[in-house]
Formats: structure tokens, C-alpha cells, sequence
């Protein structure tokens, strides 16, 4: 089943402007806030695949002809609809990725094979996107660091056992490094490089 | 709420340009304290008036939004109305004077003296971003510093002051060091503001249009003033209380009343006199 | 009582109105039409076309007549109104050796193959005051024959490249540049970047820069090989159609410098080059920009460092008249507060001085 139906693609956002602005501040208070979950509300229609609509919202919000898109091949099936609303070139490799979106995270890249940045300009690193089996506000993660007060809990299913710890071992990286957005369906958590994750 | 201007897009930047910012402004809040270099686009504005400032605010600003402009503190000052204004016609957005009422700040050397809460957006509008520059004006150089953490030439320079003067020198755009990694300009708030960035529940985001960078202070992130342990930092204190409202905690502007050089001060931050006044009259 | 002043609004409808007038003048006086600007000041209309990056004379117009005839708020005017225009295609690079020659000069040579072509030019006039014009109403000018292009005006700095004088051309790599209108300009720059950036650049700030090599502040060793004033037309390959389509076409001012030549053990001499382009006719601006733009060259070439002109952070970041100006006027702005912290400090400093001097 292709996205390219036999009318024309599936719509993306039914009110590009407003909707990829309130997304945005979402996909911002998520980042500026690590742990907290948000709801995305937009777009109503998904191309197939395992991509929720906080993961498209958050495409269609962000990306355009400047942003390398790589996918997993879970996610692949979302290629041309992204393709067509976007106009994002694809990566070639992880590496060359400004955006990543992983639908199966099971068979998670290792982490460095993304662009971590380097140290004269840290922000040229891949922001992943990743698609969990659950996200609750509560659970086996302490998170703390900035845009936290003190500390806060959250909940994650479906990353690969080590996930943490190799994510952990990038940290003397700093200020190279991953930013995360985690999505679940509609529900999407943001944990930037500068967030402490215990188990 | 006024109707945006016909023929131009909300908030007058282009989608494409709003996503760029965007871009540059997560990678900001991941990174705290350091500049993200950003496609800067000419506006309305003249370059050196805050266009660094609108457009962080036109790139996050939405329908529902609630804008406060001040300038110096102020809300009247003529750039903060033109500003205020801008938005007004090109996003059609309400507009306020009350700290508390506004869901996005934009400001120009002044953190206002009501506190910010979580949820609450400041703007600060950044004339020179680099707090190496007057030490080195080649940015190849100071991209290095700041790669290699190499701060201690701003040190040395407090430290002549020091030596010279008997304190440091440095008033207002102070810097300092935040989340124990980047060294930041605030912009040219006076010092008396900076503790207010420290560990502030709202998101602090900062542009600088004609230089062409973006940085942020996520909410609850150490920012702390660059001191020396026998030369703490200290911040600005008057003899005098505000002549309007009394008060002994506000940054005062000095104001020249008559030829015979009379002074009095009066709080800059003209939304909080106003409250101060208003709520002893209740009295 | 002191009761702070309001009523800033108020103040900057008047400042409007106030502005709106005096840009008027005299309403006795008939009002400026942009064909008048356009026909009758067309310097000033090319010089804030090659600034405000873009090709529209009419536009141009309009933003002089805004800007009451200062020109860098015209180029401010027309900068701010680009950004709003969505860019729909890219061009494909336009041929300067073909098109409509209106002046085509070299001092190279005594004579090119296609002539020395003086066309339209201050450059022979007597710089006296012409009292006649004041009057207006002279007789017109009787119409020049504009001379067709003759068979053949190949680039001077072509004919030198035949016999390897000339070091050659960059070679094409085929990636496109990167664009100074959407990306921030990031160090080290290359030659397409800072080239985007001089051809914005102030005209008098390039001037400046490039009259100070020839006096010494580096060494260019300049000749003008060839400078052109030509029409050439603008095309682009649209996708569905898979060949070029001429879209209008653009008066250009092209000026090659022949520069300073570099040899070594392995390489023999060659002259260098330095390289200009300006929209409409815009001489004085593409000249100085391929001075600076070969003193740019120092790095590649390997020549020692030494002046203002060379020197890539300092000549690029403070090219471009919308940033200098919005800055320098910038502080016009309130800055009571800063100073007031400033105040502060000066007073205690004084005071503990004058203390330790009365002790």
C-alpha cells in the first residue's frame, strides 16, 4: 500500500501554517521540559508504517529541502509522503542525517553512527526521532539536568536492552552529542543531550 | 485583536524561514549557552533594532499568544511600541503591559521585576552575542575558544580590572557561565538582572539578527556570573528608593529634572511601579 | 511631582507624518514619478539593484523615492522586501561573453579584436558644472547608434588564458554555492561566497578597500583587462521541460582585473585574477570589487597578510551597508539603562580616588 494513492497523496497538515506552529511549541516545551510528555493533534491523516502522529507532526513541522531525512525500514513506508509534503533529501547514510526516524527501534543504529556535531559546532548532529512501544510519565527512569527542577520520572518501553548506557557513554562527548524525541502514537517526550538518564 | 496585514504571511517570515529558526532553536535549548549560527533575513526592522529578537518571536509566536514589548524596561519607549506594534499588524496577536498576563516576553536590556513563571517565553534581543569578542574580534579564533572551553582571557581581563580600578569594571551584558559549560552574553541587561537568569522557570531564548546567532537558557539551568572568590559578584545598589512607588529592590533610572542638574530615580521597570502604586492605593 | 512621560505612540505617528511631509516637499513642486527616476537617475537606480540584490528597476525606483533619495535606506528598503519573495527557481549562470555590448574597454591593450568600444561614459567629460541642464527644457540629444556586438569580442582575459599568461578560471566543481541570502556567512569563506558578499557589499566601503591597495596596503598590481557593459539574458531549465527558456534578460557590468603575477620552480608565471560584477552599469563598483576581491586571494596564493584589504573576517563582515548602517544608528536607541550602571561605576571609582587622594 503506497502513501500515492490512486486520488493523490494523503494531505498533510490541514492548516500548514498554524498547525506546524503549534506543534513546534509543543515539539519546544517537550525539549525545554525533558520527561514531559505532550499531545500532538495534527496531521488527521498517516501514511502507513509504524510512525505515529506525533512522529509526522513532527516532520511536517520541521523538515524541508535542507534537512537530510534518514529512515529505518520500518519507517521507509512513510519515504514518499514525507518526500512529497517536505521535499527532504534522503541520507545516505546515518550519518548525513539531520532528522532520523526509527519505527522499529530494535534494530536501533549504534548511536555514533549519527552526526554527533563537532566541537566548534555541536548543533550540526542528528536530532532522532523514535517511535516507542510506550511512554508514561511515570516509570523506571530518573531524569534530571536542565529544564528539570529537580529531578522527574518517566516511563519508556520498547528500546533496545543498553540503550541508556550507550547513550550515557556519549556524555563526555559534550557538547557533541544526540537529541532524542521519543513518540508514542499521538504522545511525544523530547530528551536533549544535556538530560541525566538513571535506571 | 486587530487583523493581520493582507498579502504578507503570519507573523510576516516565510514558513521555510520559520523552520529554519525553528531548527536552530532546538538545537539552542539542547546545547544551553551556545550560538547557533541561523540564516538571518533582512525585515522591516533596521539590523542593530531587535531584528534578531522578532524573529525568534515570529518563528514560535501563535494565534493564541499573549505579547509583552518592553525596552529598557518599558513598555512606552518608542522601539519597544514599534515592535509591539510590528506584531500586531503582521500576526494580529493581543497584546500586553502585564508580565503576568503574557505568554511571550520580548525585551530589550531589561529582565522585568515581576518574576517569571514556568510556561512564560523571553526574548531577549542580542546586539553582539559574543562575550570574547572585545577580547578577539576574529570569530574563527573565538569558535575555537569556545570549543576548547578557553575562557580564561576573559579572567585576565577581570582581573586588570581589578587590579587597575579595585573591581571589575563590567556593569552591564556581564557574562557568564551557564550549565557549567558555555560561557554567554545575557545582552546588555544591567548585572543588577542576572541573578534573575539563574535557574528561571521560563525559557529564556536570545537573538541576534545582524550577527546571525540564536542561543537559549533552558528553565532550571545553573547561569552563574563570572567572579573571582575574593571579588564576588555584586550587583548595582542606590542610596535612593524609587520616588514614584518606594520601592528598594528595582533597578532605578536616573532622571534630570531641572537645569540646576536635580536628580531623582525612578523604577525602569514602568509595569511594576505602576503595580506597586496601584496596590498601596488599595491599601 | 515628576510623572514619567508617555504617550511614545502619539510621538511616532507624528514622526510618520512629519516624514511623510518633508519627503514630499513643496506639494507646488510636480512629484517625482519612478519612470522619471528610473530614466533620469538610473546610476542611483543601479546602485541600490547591485545592494539590495535585486534585478528591478521599477522596485528600485520605488525605494528611492521612499528613501527621499538616501540610498542606503533605498537598498535597506529593497533587502526587506526580498525576503518576502519566494525564490521559484534557480538561473541557469549567465553568459557574459554573448549579449548586447554597450561598452567594452580594456587597458591592456591598444586595441582588442572587437574594438575599444567607449559607449556611454562620465569617464572624457569635463566635470563642469553644466548650468544649461538647470535650466531644463534643452533640445534632446540626437539619437545614438547603439552599435550591434560585431562578429566576435572575445574576453581579453581569454585571449591571455590561450597562451597560459593567465593563471585559468576556477574549475567548475559543479556543487552549487552556498547562498549568502539564507545561510549565515561562516569562516573560511570560499571565492563564490566571498564573491556574493562583495557584490552586496557597500560601494563605498569597497572603494575605500580597494583604493587602499593601490596605495600600498597589499599588492595587487592591478590592470584593468577588460571591463563590459552588456545585456545578457537570464535562463532557466525547467524540470518538465528539460531545456533552457530565456525568462528576460539584465544589464551587467563585468570587470576582469589582471593582477599581480605568481610563479615558482614548478609552475611558471602567470598573471592573476581579480573579478567584478555589478547589476546595470556600475563601473566604479565592479572595479573596486575585483581589487578586493583578488587581495581576498592572499591565503590562496601564499602572499604574506598584511593589510585591511586581505584580510577575509574584517573586509566581509563589515561589507554590507543594511548591517553597518542598522548598527551605527542603532545607538540612537535608549541605552539609559546601561548607561545608567556605566554612571554608577564612574561615580564610585571617582569617589574612591578622590578619596585616596585626600588620605
Amino acid at each position: 500500500m503506497s502513501a500515492l494513492t490512486a486520488d493523490g497523496p494523503l494531505p498533510g497538515f490541514a492548516d500548514p501554517v498554524d498547525d506546524a506552529q503549534r506543534i513546534f511549541r509543543k515539539v519546544l516545551d517537550a525539549l525545554a521540559h525533558p520527561g514531559r510528555i505532550v499531545a500532538i493533534d495534527a496531521p488527521a491523516d498517516l501514511p502507513p508504517g509504524p510512525l505515529g502522529r506525533a512522529a509526522l507532526g513532527t516532520a511536517l513541522a520541521l523538515l524541508d529541502f535542507e534537512t537530510p531525512l534518514w529512515l529505518d525500514e520500518a519507517a521507509s513506508a512513510a519515504r514518499a509522503h514525507l518526500r512529497f509534503h517536505c521535499n527532504c533529501p534522503k541520507a545516505e547514510t546515518p550519518g548525513g542525517a539531520s532528522f532520523a526516524f526509527l519505527g522499529d527501534p530494535a534494530v536501533l543504529p549504534t548511536l555514533d553512527s549519527f552526526a554527533l556535531g563537532t566541537d566548534a559546532y555541536p548543533d550540526r548532529s542528528t536530532t532522532l526521532v523514535i517511535e516507542v512501544r510506550a511512554l508514561a510519565d511515570d516509570g523506571d527512569l530518573t531524569l534530571s539536568g536542565p529544564g528539570i527542577e529537580d529531578r522527574t520520572r518517566l516511563g519508556i518501553e520498547g528500546l533496545p536492552a543498553g540503550f541508556w548506557a550507550k547513550r550515557a557513554a556519549l556524555a563526555p562527548l559534550f557538547p557533541c552529542g544526540i537529541d532524542l524525541i521519543l513518540t508514542c502514537g499521538d504522545r511525544l517526550a523530547a530528551l536533549p543531550r544535556t538530560t541525566r538518564v538513571e535506571e | 485583536m486587530t487583523e493581520p496585514l493582507a498579502g504578507y504571511n503570519f507573523a510576516y517570515l516565510d514558513e521555510q524561514t520559520k523552520r529554519m529558526i525553528r531548527r536552530a532553536l532546538l538545537k539552542a535549548v539542547a546545547i544551553p549557552g551556545y550560538q547557533v549560527p541561523f540564516g538571518s533575513r533582512e525585515m522591516p526592522l533596521p539590523y542593530g533594532w531587535g531584528t534578531g529578537g522578532i524573529q525568534v518571536t515570529a518563528s514560535i509566536i501563535g494565534r493564541p499568544d499573549v505579547l509583552k514589548v518592553i525596552d529598557q524596561g518599558a513598555d512606552d519607549t518608542t522601539n519597544a511600541i514599534s515592535i509591539r506594534r510590528f506584531f500586531a499588524r503582521t500576526a494580529g496577536v493581543a497584546t500586553t503591559e502585564r508580565t503576568r498576563d503574557a505568554t511571550i516576553v520580548q525585551t530589550r536590556h531589561r529582565i522585568p521585576e515581576t518574576p517569571l513563571a514556568a510556561g512564560q517565553i523571553i526574548v531577549y534581543q542580542v546586539p553582539i552575542p559574543e562575550p570574547l569578542r572585545w577580547l578577539e574580534p576574529r570569530e574563527t579564533e573565538t569558535r575555537v575558544m569556545h570549543a576548547l572551553s578557553e575562557y580564561g582571557g576573559m579572567y585576565v581581563n577581570f582581573y586588570e580590572d581589578i587590579a587597575i580600578h579595585g573591581r571589575i569594571a563590567t556593569t552591564y551584558d556581564y557574562p557568564v557561565l551557564v550549565n557549567d559549560r558555555y560561557m554567554m552574553r545575557p545582552s546588555p541587561i544591567p548585572k543588577f538582572d542576572n541573578p534573575k537568569m539563574d535557574m528561571n522557570p521560563a525559557l529564556q531564548l536570545f537573538g541576534a539578527g545582524r550577527e546571525k546567532r540564536i542561543y537559549a537558557v533552558p528553565p532550571y539551568t545553573k547561569v552563574k556570573s563570572l567572579d573571582f572568590e575574593d571579588h564576588p559578584f555584586t550587583v548595582e545598589s542606590w542610596n535612593e528608593a524609587c520616588a514614584i512607588c518606594d520601592a528598594g529592590d528595582s533597578f532605578l533610572d536616573e532622571v534630570i529634572t531641572d537645569d540646576q542638574g536635580t536628580r531623582m530615580f525612578v523604577c525602569s521597570d514602568t509595569e511594576y511601579c505602576r503595580d506597586r502604586v496601584a496596590a498601596k492605593a488599595a491599601e | 511631582m515628576y510623572v514619567a512621560v508617555k504617550g511614545g505612540e502619539k510621538a511616532i505617528d507624528a514622526a510618520h507624518a512629519l516624514l511623510a511631509a518633508e519627503r514630499r516637499g513643496d506639494p507646488a513642486v510636480p512629484e517625482l514619478s519612478l519612470a522619471q527616476i528610473q530614466q533620469q537617475l538610473a546610476g542611483a537606480v543601479d546602485r541600490v539593484m547591485t545592494e539590495g540584490s535585486i534585478y528591478d528597476r521599477e522596485l528600485a525606483a520605488l525605494a528611492i523615492k521612499q528613501a527621499a533619495g538616501d540610498l542606503v535606506e533605498a537598498v535597506f528598503l529593497l533587502r526587506a522586501y526580498r525576503t518576502t519573495l519566494p525564490r521559484l527557481a534557480a538561473s541557469e549562470p549567465v553568459e557574459t561573453a554573448e549579449g548586447l555590448i554597450r561598452r567594452r574597454i580594456s587597458a591592456t591593450f591598444k586595441d582588442v579584436p572587437g574594438g575599444q568600444v567607449l559607449g556611454a561614459t562620465f569617464d572624457y567629460t569635463h566635470r563642469l558644472l553644466d548650468f544649461a541642464l538647470a535650466a531644463g527644457g534643452a533640445p534632446l540629444p540626437a539619437p545614438q547608434q547603439v552599435e550591434t556586438a560585431p562578429a566576435a569580442m572575445p574576453r581579453v582575459a581569454d585571449l591571455l588564458g590561450r597562451d597560459g599568461l593567465i593563471e585559468p578560471p576556477p574549475a567548475e566543481t559543479g556543487a552549487p554555492p552556498r547562498d549568502l541570502t539564507r545561510e549565515p556567512l561562516e569562516f573560511p569563506a570560499d571565492r563564490a561566497v566571498r564573491l556574493q558578499n562583495l557584490a552586496r557589499g557597500d560601494e563605498g566601503f569597497l572603494l575605500a578597500m580597494g583604493y587602499s591597495t593601490q596605495r600600498g596596503y597589499g599588492k595587487n598590481h592591478p590592470f584593468a583587462g577588460e571591463i563590459r557593459v552588456v545585456d545578457v539574458a537570464v535562463e532557466i531549465i525547467p524540470e518538465e521541460l528539460g531545456f533552457a527558456v530565456e525568462i528576460g534578460e539584465i544589464r551587467l557590468t563585468e570587470c576582469d582585473m589582471v593582477n599581480q603575477f605568481k610563479g615558482s620552480a614548478t609552475q611558471p608565471a602567470q598573471f592573476t585574477r581579480g573579478y567584478g560584477l555589478a547589476f546595470g552599469h556600475c563601473e566604479r563598483k565592479a572595479m573596486a570589487m575585483a581589487l578586493v576581491d583578488r587581495s581576498l586571494r592572499a591565503a590562496e596564493l601564499g602572499e604574506e597578510i598584511t593589510a585591511p584589504a586581505q584580510d577575509a573576517e574584517f573586509v566581509l563582515y563589515h561589507s554590507d551597508s543594511v548591517e553597518a548602517s542598522g548598527f551605527t544608528q542603532h545607538l540612537k536607541l535608549p541605552h539609559y539603562v546601561d548607561f545608567q550602571s556605566e554612571l554608577d561605576l564612574v561615580r564610585r571609582l571617582r569617589a574612591a580616588a578622590l578619596k585616596e587622594a585626600a588620605e
